[in-house]
Parts: structure tokens; C-alpha cells; sequence
């Protein structure tokens, strides 16, 4: 399962990676919003993990973008600094589900599975 | 009744003199004694001032006024009596020269037709004693009367010589021949043959008392005759008998009645109205003590003073009263707008913890997760069959591990909660009977209150009416104060939760416990996240925080009162009915 996880915050996103390769995922890094849009172009995923607040823009256009080219792909937010306002957006912009940092990857992996069964 | 006690306590009862008061001081309010008293001074001023003035001059004119009337009267009286006695002298002579016109020397010298002329004169006008016929050297030739003066010589005596000078003469009182009290009126004929006589008549004293004391003089007054030398002709009732000193100065002559005030020979100060009885050496006196001629005035006197102090007494009350209740109303409005300030300060002080705690919690989740996720990867590497090394982990390294992520957890609650405090609640607002949530959460917590000795009593009425809130944090707003009360009494005691419908405001709900309380430097920071007292790790310090955000979501307000081993309440006042809103950060604290 192809999985795209943007996140300017390397150490996170690195250590995160290589416990979802762990676990039998395909992980791809982006650490902006740039690298995201460039991904997704380049290849197709199964589903992304997006940060809500990146160097380059914000999460939201990266979401809008992917709703609009990659409707099937799942959408994960996963922000240290959400609020209930930037839930109502993504959410509302069509991401499946608004995660607070920290996450345990178990639970992170469970739902990216169940978009994986879902697929 | 309870408003009237209160408008009525409002009135009479300065608050202001409270200790509370002094905390109102320190915060820069009014010194409210000081403006009480000074009301107090400035309206007592203003209004008793006049009034003291008014009623002096009153006084003052009012005793004037009765004073110179007294005069008057008394004049008035003596000037009734003047004419009286002149009019009683002047009619006495004007018989006797009647009877020189009529009857001739030759007759009058006949003791028996004088004595015949005498009961005409008495039986005619009175006031006559005896009659007595004087040739010009002095000898009575003729005497009609009651006493054997036939025949005396009245050569040598004054009045004799003086009435043969004058032609007509009244004479004082003296005791003569007949060593009796009395006066004479003489006049001055002449003989057939041209000889000078005399026909003198005596006086009857006693007439002349009786028509001095039937004048109104009053109870201490007196009214007698005096001559020019201070003798008194008459009887006094307090001067002394007829021929002695009467004690009072002789006035000056003055044709008209007069007036004049001394002081007689027992030190009293009296009025004197006098009148000097013409072709006499008569002077009429009418007397009367000053205090007695003042008495008039006493009642007046006694009325002004009555009025003027009842006008005092309602005066100061209304003073009193106006002063105390004015006082009372700024008092109670600048306490309500410090109570308001107060509040304002520590919304104001809640609002900004909860944006920096918000602020705080985001910028430590992202570590967090660096944390956790690298942590999670040394385990995974330790652990997961596709990462294993071949070598086993050194004993404990893993506990360890977990020991760091278990952590990190816990410090992903603590920045929850943080949000808790500070961020938009979802809100599902339904129709609520608070007595079913309140006992619903209490049956969660009843062995432990059981377990802490402490009995809780309920008193919710059944017909308090349904509310529209959100349950869910109903619940918890009451399971973290019922919590709360359960932690403060430690060696048992009782937890009362009672709700009253609150006019106005909506439903009062309170929280009564039998604590340890808390002390007043804490009251204020209670609901501070993170202030505690429990120490030793016990408690986040975030659960009174978390229940202040939740009851201003729900749109009611929380207080306390506290008092050291005595017991804390916590009020929450929930509106009857609310609309589901949003609301940011500064909508919970604020």
C-alpha cells in the first residue's frame, strides 16, 4: 500500500516512514507542500498523511489539490497544532479523519489499513 | 416581607461599616464612612441651621411681643384705676364746694344741720366719714361725725394752712387728732361777713382700698397709692399697711400713665405702672412681678420649644435615613462593580492561560511526536521480527522504551486536556431533568463516598423545571466537583447538592461540602489550569479549569465561597434553556 506522508518535521517524518515500511506499507516523504504536489503527480498513492501547517503553504491547498486530482486517495490529517476550526475545514474539504500528534503508529496504521481494505 | 426587612435594612443599617468595606477601600473606592458622615454633616447643616436661627428669632420677637403687651395691660389697668380715683376725689370735692353754694356759714356752724348735710352727702355719694366747719384761725366750730373733735384747733396744722392758701385741698394720709389713718378733702368759703372758712370733709380709706383691690392686678399684682414721698396710702397686699415706706422708688412725675421696672425690697423684679392722681399728692402704683407678667408667654414659649424639637427629632431622622440609604446605594453598586471587576479580571486572566496553554500544548506535540515516533522505531527495530538484529536487546531496554512512549502518552493527555480547556466543545443540546443527571452520576461515586464516610443528600425538587443543555458535560461538570468534595473531606462529612430555580437567571445548582475548604489567598486561582494544592503529583490542577470552560460553554456561570475547616460551595448557575453555538477559546473563558 502506497502511502505519501507529508511532514516538514524530518526527524518525525523519517522515524514514522520506517516504522510503516515496518509494517508492510510503502511509505513516500514529502517535506513541503511543493514535494507533496510533486508526488502526486509523479506517482499515485493509496493514501496520504498530511500536516496541516508546512514551510511552503498549508495542508488545506495540499488537500484541495488531491481531492481534486486523486479522489480516491485517502486523506489522513495529522497536525500538532489543530484546531477545531482546521478540523471543520479539512474535514469539510474531504479529508477521512483529523489526527492530533502524537499518534501511536498502530492506530495510525489501523486506519490506513482500513482505507486499504476499503480500496 | 423579606423585600420591606431589606428596603427597610437599607435604610437604618450602614453596611458600609463591615470589614468587607475596607476591601473596597484598598480598591480604590469611596471612603464611605467619611461620605456618610459628611452627608450627614452637610444636610444637618443646611437644614437644622435655619431652623435654629428661625426659631430663635422667633423666640426672641415672640417674647417681645408678650413682654410689651404685658406692659400695656398693666398700663392699661393703672390708667382705668387713675380715673377711678380722680374721678372718686374730684366728685368728693365737688360736693363739698356744692355745699358752700348752697348752704350758708349761719347754718353749717349749727352742729345739727352739718350733721344733717352729712347723711345727705353719705346717702348721695358716700365715701364720706365726717364733716367738720374750720374758722380761719383753726377752731372746728361745727363737727358732724363719729368722732368728739367739736371744738379742736387745727391752727398749726399743715394741711389746715394749706388748703386756707390753696382754696382747695386733698391731703395725705395721716393719723390726727383721732389717731386713726386717714385723709381729708377741704375747701375754702367765705362768711357773710366776708371771713374766710373751711369745710373739710375725712375720707373713708376703706372706699378707697375696695376700688384699688377690686382692679385686676393678678395673682402676684398689687395696686395701692403712695405719695410723693414713698408712703403708702392704701394697704398693700405685699408693700405693707397704710403710713409705711412702700420700698419702691418714687417715679418721676409724667402726666401720663408710665412704666418702669426695678427691683423691690424683697430682690424680686417687678413692672411698675404708676399715675400720678391730678390735684392730689397721690401716686397710683399697679405692680406686678416681671416673671408673672411673662407668664402669658410661657405656653407660647413651651409650644415653640415642642415644635422645634419634634422638627429636630424628624429632621435628623430624615437626615439619617436619606444619608444611610444613599450611602447604602452607592456602596452596593460600587461592590457590584467590583464584584464585576473581579470577575472581568479573572476571565480576563483565564482567557490568556488558555490561549498560551493552547499555544504551549500545540508547539509540544509536534516534539512529542519526533519523541514518540523515534522511540517507537528503536522498539520497533528491538522487536519486530522483519528489524531484528539476530542479538537480544540488553535486559530492561525495552521496558525502558515503553516507559518513554507511556510517557509521551501521558503528555498527549495533558496537552488534550489543555485544548479541553481552551477550544471549541461540541455541544448536543437536548432536554434535560437535572435531578435524573445529577443522581445518575452520583451512583457512579457512591461506594467511595461510603468508603470516605461521607453521606450525600440530594435536594433537587421534582418540580424544578427541565433544562436544555448538553448531558454529556452535565455529567462531567458534576462528577469533577462531587469529586472535588469527596478529595476535601478526608475524614468523612456530608456533600449536599441542591438546585433552585433562580429568577431571572436560570437554575442554581450548589455543591455544599463539609471540607477542609479553601484558603482565601486560593480562592482566587482555583480555577487556574495547573493550580493545585493536593501536592505530591495527586491532582493535574486542570479538573476546576476544565469545569470552569465547560459551564461558561453551557452558558452558566460558576462561583465559590470557601471557609477553612468549615466547608466549600460551589455555585453553578445553568440558563433554563440554550441554543447550540460556537464558540472559540475566548467564549469558554470569556
Amino acid at each position: 500500500m502506497r502511502i505519501l506522508l507529508v511532514d516538514d518535521e524530518f526527524g518525525f517524518v523519517e522515524a514514522l516512514a520506517e516504522r510503516l515500511l515496518l509494517r508492510g506499507f510503502r511509505p513516500v516523504v514529502a517535506l513541503d507542500a511543493s514535494q507533496a504536489l510533486r508526488a502526486l503527480e509523479a506517482e499515485s498513492f493509496d493514501a496520504m498523511v498530511l500536516d496541516l501547517r508546512l514551510p511552503d503553504g498549508s495542508g488545506a491547498d495540499v488537500l484541495r489539490h488531491a481531492r481534486r486530482h486523486c479522489p480516491a486517495m485517502a486523506v489522513h490529517m495529522l497536525t500538532g497544532h489543530g484546531t477545531d476550526q482546521d478540523r471543520e475545514l479539512c474535514m469539510g474539504l474531504g479529508a477521512v479523519s483529523f489526527i492530533n500528534k502524537p499518534v501511536s503508529v498502530e492506530k495510525l496504521a489501523l486506519l490506513l489499513r482500513g482505507e486499504e481494505e476499503k480500496a | 416581607m423579606s423585600a420591606l426587612r431589606r428596603r427597610l435594612t437599607s435604610c437604618l443599617v450602614p453596611k458600609f461599616l463591615k470589614p468587607h468595606h475596607r476591601t473596597l477601600a484598598r480598591q480604590g473606592f469611596l471612603d464611605y464612612r467619611s461620605l456618610w458622615l459628611l452627608s450627614i454633616a452637610l444636610l444637618a447643616v443646611v437644614s437644622l441651621l435655619p431652623l435654629c436661627i428661625i426659631t430663635a428669632i422667633d423666640y426672641t420677637l415672640t417674647g417681645r411681643v408678650a413682654g410689651s403687651e404685658q406692659v400695656l395691660r398693666t398700663v392699661r389697668t393703672a390708667s382705668n384705676a387713675r380715673r377711678t380715683v380722680t374721678y372718686f376725689l374730684d366728685e368728693r370735692r365737688a360736693v363739698l364746694e356744692f355745699t358752700l353754694r348752697e348752704e350758708t356759714y349761719a347754718l353749717m356752724k349749727d352742729p345739727e344741720h352739718l350733721a344733717q348735710v352729712l347723711r345727705n352727702m353719705r346717702a348721695g355719694f358716700g365715701g364720706i366719714v365726717d364733716l367738720g366747719l374750720l374758722t380761719e384761725d383753726g377752731i372746728q366750730v361745727s363737727y358732724a361725725g363719729p368722732f368728739d373733735l367739736q371744738d379742736r384747733s387745727y391752727k398749726d396744722v399743715p394741711w389746715f394752712m394749706a388748703a386756707m392758701e390753696k382754696g382747695a385741698y386733698t391731703s395725705d394720709v395721716f393719723l390726727g387728732f383721732r389717731n386713726i389713718s386717714h385723709a381729708i378733702v377741704a375747701v375754702r368759703g367765705e362768711t357773710e361777713a366776708g371771713r374766710p372758712f373751711l369745710l373739710r370733709a375725712t375720707l373713708d380709706i376703706l372706699a378707697f382700698s375696695n376700688m384699688l383691690t377690686s382692679l385686676e392686678a393678678g395673682n402676684s399684682g398689687d395696686a395701692f397709692i403712695i405719695n410723693r414721698e414713698g408712703v403708702l396710702q392704701t394697704p398693700s397686699k405685699r408693700y405693707g399697711a397704710i403710713s409705711q415706706a412702700a420700698g419702691i422708688p418714687v417715679p418721676e412725675f409724667s402726666e401720663r400713665t408710665d412704666h418702669f421696672i426695678t427691683t423691690d425690697r424683697r430682690g424680686v423684679e417687678v413692672l411698675v405702672a404708676y399715675a400720678y392722681i391730678k390735684a392730689s399728692p397721690y401716686i397710683l402704683c399697679v405692680v406686678k412681678p416681671t416673671s408673672e407678667a411673662m407668664i402669658g408667654w410661657l405656653q407660647p414659649r413651651i409650644d415653640l420649644l415642642w415644635l422645634a424639637g419634634i422638627s429636630l427629632v424628624v429632621i435628623v431622622t430624615a437626615i439619617y435615613v436619606i444619608s444611610t440609604y444613599m450611602t447604602n446605594a452607592i456602596y452596593d453598586s460600587n461592590l457590584r462593580q467590583a464584584q464585576v471587576m473581579e470577575r472581568m479580571e479573572q476571565t480576563g486572566r483565564l482567557a490568556s492561560i488558555g490561549r498560551l496553554a493552547a499555544g504551549v500544548a500545540h508547539e509540544i506535540n509536534n516534539p512529542l511526536a519526533v519523541i514518540s515516533e523515534r522511540a517507537g522505531l528503536v522498539r520497533d527495530m528491538l522487536t519486530l521480527p522483519g528489524r531484528k538484529t539476530g542479538r537480544e536487546p540488553a535486559p530492561g531496554l525495552v521496558d525502558n522504551i515503553d516507559i518513554v512512549l507511556e510517557s509521551v502518552e501521558r503528555c498527549g493527555q495533558i496537552t488534550k486536556q489543555l485544548l479541553g480547556f481552551a477550544c471549541k466543545i461540541d455541544l448536543t443540546i437536548e432536554k434535560l431533568d437535572l435531578g435524573k443527571v445529577v443522581r445518575g452520576v452520583l451512583r457512579f461515586l457512591e461506594k467511595e463516598a461510603e468508603y470516605r464516610s461521607i453521606g450525600i443528600d440530594v435536594d433537587i425538587p421534582a418540580d424544578l423545571p427541565p433544562i436544555h443543555s448538553d448531558r454529556g458535560k452535565l455529567q462531567q461538570i458534576t462528577l469533577n466537583l462531587v469529586t472535588n468534595a469527596l478529595q476535601a473531606m478526608s475524614s468523612g462529612g456530608s456533600l449536599t447538592l441542591s438546585a433552585r430555580l433562580d429568577e431571572g437567571r436560570g437554575v442554581a445548582l450548589r455543591f455544599s461540602d463539609t471540607g477542609c475548604g479553601i484558603a482565601p489567598e486560593h480562592l482566587s486561582r482555583i480555577f487556574d489550569p495547573f493550580f493545585t494544592t493536593k501536592g505530591n503529583h495527586e491532582g493535574s490542577g486542570l479538573g476546576l479549569s476544565i469545569t470552569y470552560g465547560l459551564v461558561r460553554k453551557l452558558g452558566g456561570a460558576i462561583t465559590v465561597e470557601s471557609e477553612m475547616n468549615k466547608g466549600t460551595t460551589f455555585l453553578v448557575t445553568l440558563p433554563l434553556a440554550m441554543e447550540e453555538q460556537r464558540v472559540n477559546a475566548e467564549d469558554i473563558v470569556g
